[in-house]
């Protein structure tokens, strides 16, 4: 019998944000920083998370090696998303590491060039979606790579004004092989400099993605 | 702000205050506001084509809930424009019925040109115009309902030869549901469906199909146009029907539901593609990101604002095309959609009727049946604009003093309308008046004015008042009320006395063989009103009790037009009389002729204002509807001092069809003599007092429909003459008066009900007292 997957989930109470490791710790359990923002009006929340099983990895750098590679192929297919969009005019809101490498694919934004004609969202922050759709062109692309379900005015903000979106599936679903990236070595060697440990029960310094290896405090 | 939009703001701010000065509100000057920027628009375009103006008529939302057939003017066609007069114009169900109802993200301000489609002939081309020529059949877009459009000539497409007016016309629709089948991307044996069945979902079902998709699938939470989806080969689901697994790659939203988007995104399939058509028209609804991440979803907003963008100024033309192509090779067809086209000139029940009825797919009105001359003629230059508010009901708004600026069109009545009986009078009635006091005054003098009736004699108690009618009205006095009746030169006497004396006199001029004439009410109550009706049957005798004011012209005009359907279904009534009476009433009458207690007794009188001042109201409610009241509640005031009747009532009744009704009469309103009476039902308004005049959806004689529209000019009020010229034919003629006792008696039967509601507190039924007094 395979030992139980593993979940996160952040509990909102008195004591405030809490992250709770559920299930096996035998596998190696990642989180992007944007997936700890998301927002929500239920006090308990699962969070989209990378799981690589022991048996997938051999070590703990093998497995931070095939998250990286995880986070990549979301950020890729999210730039796949806006492969459209002029040079320049593609902006990403969020601060976790799909963002991070979104950015470093997509290069830098045109600030005189007006209006973005492409957003992608990683953040999970409703607010932020909102803000996005209100930003972007008329006939733009939002590329949702984070949150959840939000209200929103569908007529104003995407039906009358053309917007296209696109859903980028959840980390949990993506699986092993390396996006065909030109740059990927050194994406992927930036990623893992970048990762943060939580599970020691403390809060943890900030990083723009963890390792899970037990309950943290948020911030 | 440039200097043209200071100037103009300017000038705005500037005719507000005069016509603010001139008692006109905000929504009015608003009002008048749009008017001149269409007359000011107008002007201006047709200076810069250097042509002229046209003129037609369209439709225009002047008000919520209103819609009127109005002038509208067009400039000639300019550069690269063509004039196109309309035979059809197609209404978008979906979006004109939210705008209609107001909804949400589709509310517009009146007044307001709906319309979005259209097919006609070209009959003018500007310069520059290659594509287009004159007699060319084209269908328009981006179009109001209108009889003459000049747009420009890429606004138009061609129509093939053998596709009709009335489905070229539906070419905007064909162009909403062709961009969102575009943006679908669908491959050849896609599995589609389409979420809702209004027409956008239906051609884009068709439009689909035709397309080479595989199964399109329609979803709509009703059954009602299963029909329309499988004539064209789709499958129809409910939406309770609907089973998750079945996904589909493409899904197209085409009705606008608060939750659809939740719907489409749960019913497509992996990596495929949401097609927003439908304009959500909830201010807020959910987006469900998690479906679309979850499934890898493209969701796209398809409003045709964006198409043009994408494919460039023709990008609706090519669209249109495409759309027209499918009709004329058969391939796309829409006619079994379509409900019969409609006469643009009463438009307002064509509004409500979308409002209501989800079952109208496409609905269009049929200009060819506007007069040709209202269809299409030559503009004016000159004229000075129409700033006249309709959208606002004036009377809620102070009007300068004499109200001569009312916004309220006249129109005379025509003579038709005023005659209910065109036979010549006859006969050569002979009437005595019993009792001669201040109404028998008016008796008097109103039989000396019909010319087929003569005052023969009197006779009253008080002697002084009985020489007095004698020798004003040059007739004599006879000695005993015994010797008047005895007497052989007496057709019918008029009895002028109070009220509970009126069931023993009638019972004796009855045995005596006259006809009798009761004034108001037939009696003090109800019981002895059935004896008056039970002597004149015994005796072979009529009673009519006098209820002159049916022959007020007003009350003439306002009954033939309810006949011809001026209300449409009665639905209302409302009786207002407020009057500030004189200290001397109850113990004198108005004019003090005759100094009597009898009006301060219940026993007596039979009651107060209500009895005394109200059955002519009531009566002509009853008249004018045609439906008797059913049911009746009220509460009185009195006031110390003044006997034992009300000085007050406030009445609500039930109509037998359903309708309500409310009367509020006052005696001592101080400083107020208001009487009202308006009658409305579900197509139209009649306001017979104080201000006679009529606002009707429908068109009736010599009215046009949805505005208000006085009645004009109408003759002298001779309604008492009337009332006895007609009653002496239709005796000279052996017929019964057209006023009988059973009026009466219905009238005597509302007043009683109201009476004992306020001893009961409860709603009593006139027809069950009148059953009780009978028995």
């Amino acid at each position: 019998m395979s030992p139980q997957r593993p979940e996160l989930e952040i509990v909102d109470d008195a004591d405030g944000r809490t992250l709770r490791l559920r299930g096996s710790t035998e596998h190696h359990v990642y989180v992007d920083a944007d997936a700890l923002a998301t927002s929500s009006a239920d006090t308990t929340l699962t969070v989209d998370t990378i799981v690589i099983g022991s048996d997938e990895a051999d070590g703990r750098d093998a497995a931070d090696a095939m998250a990286a590679d995880r986070l990549l192929r979301v950020a890729a297919e999210a730039v796949e998303a806006v492969a459209d969009a002029p040079s320049g005019s593609t902006q990403v809101i969020g601060d976790g590491m799909v963002a991070t490498l979104c950015r470093a694919m997509v290069g830098p934004v045109d600030e005189d060039a007006g209006r973005p004609a492409a957003v992608i969202v990683t953040s999970g922050d409703a607010q932020a979606v909102l803000d996005a759709s209100q930003r972007l062109s008329d006939r733009g692309v939002l590329v949702l790579a984070g949150g959840g379900d939000l209200k929103m005015d569908l007529y104003a903000d995407v039906h009358r004004r053309g917007l296209r979106l696109v859903g980028i599936r959840p980390l949990a679903v993506h699986r092993d092989g390396s996006p065909d990236q030109a740059d990927h070595d050194a994406l992927a060697q930036n990623a893992r400099a970048a990762l943060g440990v939580l599970g020691d029960g403390e809060e943890a310094a900030q990083a723009s993605w963890y390792r899970v290896t037990g309950d943290a405090r948020l911030a | 702000m440039d200097m043209s939009e200071r100037t103009l703001r300017m000038l705005y701010d500037r005719a507000s205050t005069v016509l603010s000065a001139r008692g006109m509100t905000r929504p009015m000057i608003l009002d008048a506001g749009r008017e001149a920027w269409w007359w000011l628009q107008a002007r201006s375009q047709a200076v810069k084509n250097r042509g002229g103006l046209h003129q037609g008529v369209g439709i225009v939302w002047t008000a919520p809930g209103r819609a009127e057939l109005l002038p509208v003017e067009v400039p000639a066609a300019g550069t690269g424009e063509v004039t196109v007069e309309v035979a059809t114009s197609v209404i978008s169900v979906g979006t004109e019925r939210a705008r209609w109802l107001g909804a949400p993200n589709a509310r517009v301000r009146p007044p307001y040109r709906p319309g979005f489609s259209a097919a006609g002939t070209i009959v003018a081309v500007g310069p520059g115009v290659d594509a287009s020529r004159v007699g060319q059949r084209v269908a328009a877009w981006e179009v109001a309902h209108q009889s003459v459009l000049t747009v420009p000539q890429t606004q138009v497409a061609a129509i093939p030869d053998g596709v009709s007016f009335d489905d070229a016309a539906a070419v905007h629709l064909g162009i909403v549901a062709g961009f969102g089948i575009e943006l679908g991307r669908i491959a050849t044996g896609d599995d589609v469906t389409v979420i809702g069945a209004g027409l956008i979902g239906l051609i884009a079902q068709r439009m689909a199909q035709a397309g080479g998709a595989g199964r399109v699938r329609v979803v709509a939470p009703s059954r009602s146009k299963e029909s329309a989806v499988r004539r064209a080969g789709g499958v129809f689901v409910t939406l309770d029907e609907l089973v998750d697994t079945e996904l589909d790659p493409v899904v197209i939203e085409a009705s606008g539901g608060d939750d659809a988007p939740l719907t489409a995104a749960s019913l497509t399939s992996p990596g495929g593609r949401v097609i927003l058509l439908g304009s959500v028209r909830a201010p807020s609804s959910t987006l469900p990101v998690r479906t679309i991440r979850d499934k890898g979803l493209s969701l796209v907003g398809a409003h045709i604002a964006m198409l043009d963008a994408a494919d460039g100024p023709d990008g609706r033309g090519v669209v249109a095309r495409r759309y027209l192509d499918g009709l004329a090779d058969t391939s796309l067809r829409v006619d079994d959609l379509r409900s019969p086209p409609v006469d643009p000139s009463a438009p307002t029940p064509v509004y409500r009727r979308l409002a209501h009825d989800r079952g109208l797919i496409l609905g269009s009105f049929d200009w060819r049946l506007v007069d040709s001359d209202e269809r299409l003629g030559r503009g004016r230059l000159v004229r000075i604009p129409d700033v006249r508010a309709r959208g606002v009901e004036y009377r809620h708004h102070p009007l300068p003093p004499g109200g001569s600026r009312s916004p309220v069109r006249d129109v005379a009545v025509s003579e038709a309308l005023l005659h209910t009986d065109d036979r010549p009078a006859v006969g050569d009635l002979r009437v005595a008046m019993v009792g001669c006091g201040e109404i028998a005054m008016q008796n008097a003098a109103a039989v000396r004015a019909a010319p087929n009736a003569r005052l023969v004699g009197c006779f009253d108690t008080n002697a002084t008042l009985a020489r007095d009618l004698a020798e004003t009205f040059e007739t004599e006095v006879a000695p005993s009320m015994d010797a008047l009746l005895e007497r052989s030169d007496v057709d019918v006497v008029v009895l002028c006395v109070p009220h509970h004396v009126h069931a023993d006199l009638t019972v004796r001029v009855a045995e005596a063989g006259h006809h009798v004439v009761v004034e108001k009410p037939a009696a003090n109550n109800l019981a002895e009103a059935v004896r008056m009706a039970d002597a004149a049957q015994r005796c072979g005798v009529t009673v009519s009790v006098c209820f002159p004011q049916r022959y007020d012209p007003p009350v003439v005009a306002a009954r033939r037009l309810i006949a011809q359907g001026a209300l449409g279904d009665f639905a209302g009534a409302a009786i207002t009389y407020y009057a500030d009476k004189p200290p001397g009433y109850l113990t004198g009458g108005f004019t003090g002729r005759s100094a009597s207690t009898w009006r301060t007794s219940r026993a007596h009188a039979g009651g107060g204002v209500l009895m005394m001042n109200m059955p002519h109201y009531l009566d002509l409610v009853r008249y004018l509807s045609g439906v008797e009241v059913s049911a009746v509640s009220a509460v009185t005031a009195r006031i110390d001092g003044q006997g034992d009747v009300e000085d007050s009532i406030a009445l609500t009744m039930r109509f037998d069809n359903g309708a309500v009704g409310t009367l509020l009469a006052c005696s001592s309103v101080r400083g107020t003599s208001l009487k009202e009476l308006r009658l409305w039902g579900s197509d139209g308004h009649v306001e017979v007092e104080p201000d006679p005049r009529m606002y009707s959806v429908r068109k009736v004689d010599g009215f046009r429909p949805t505005r208000w529209q006085h009645f004009g000019d109408l003759p002298a009020e001779t309604y008492r003459a009337d009332y006895f010229t007609r009653l002496a034919s239709r005796l000279a003629r052996g017929e019964p008066p057209e006023i009988t006792i059973a009026d009466g008696l219905a009238v005597q039967a509302i007043t009683e009900a109201a009476y004992r509601s306020v001893d009961t507190g409860r709603m009593v039924s006139p027809a069950e007292l009148l059953g009780e007094a009978r028995r």
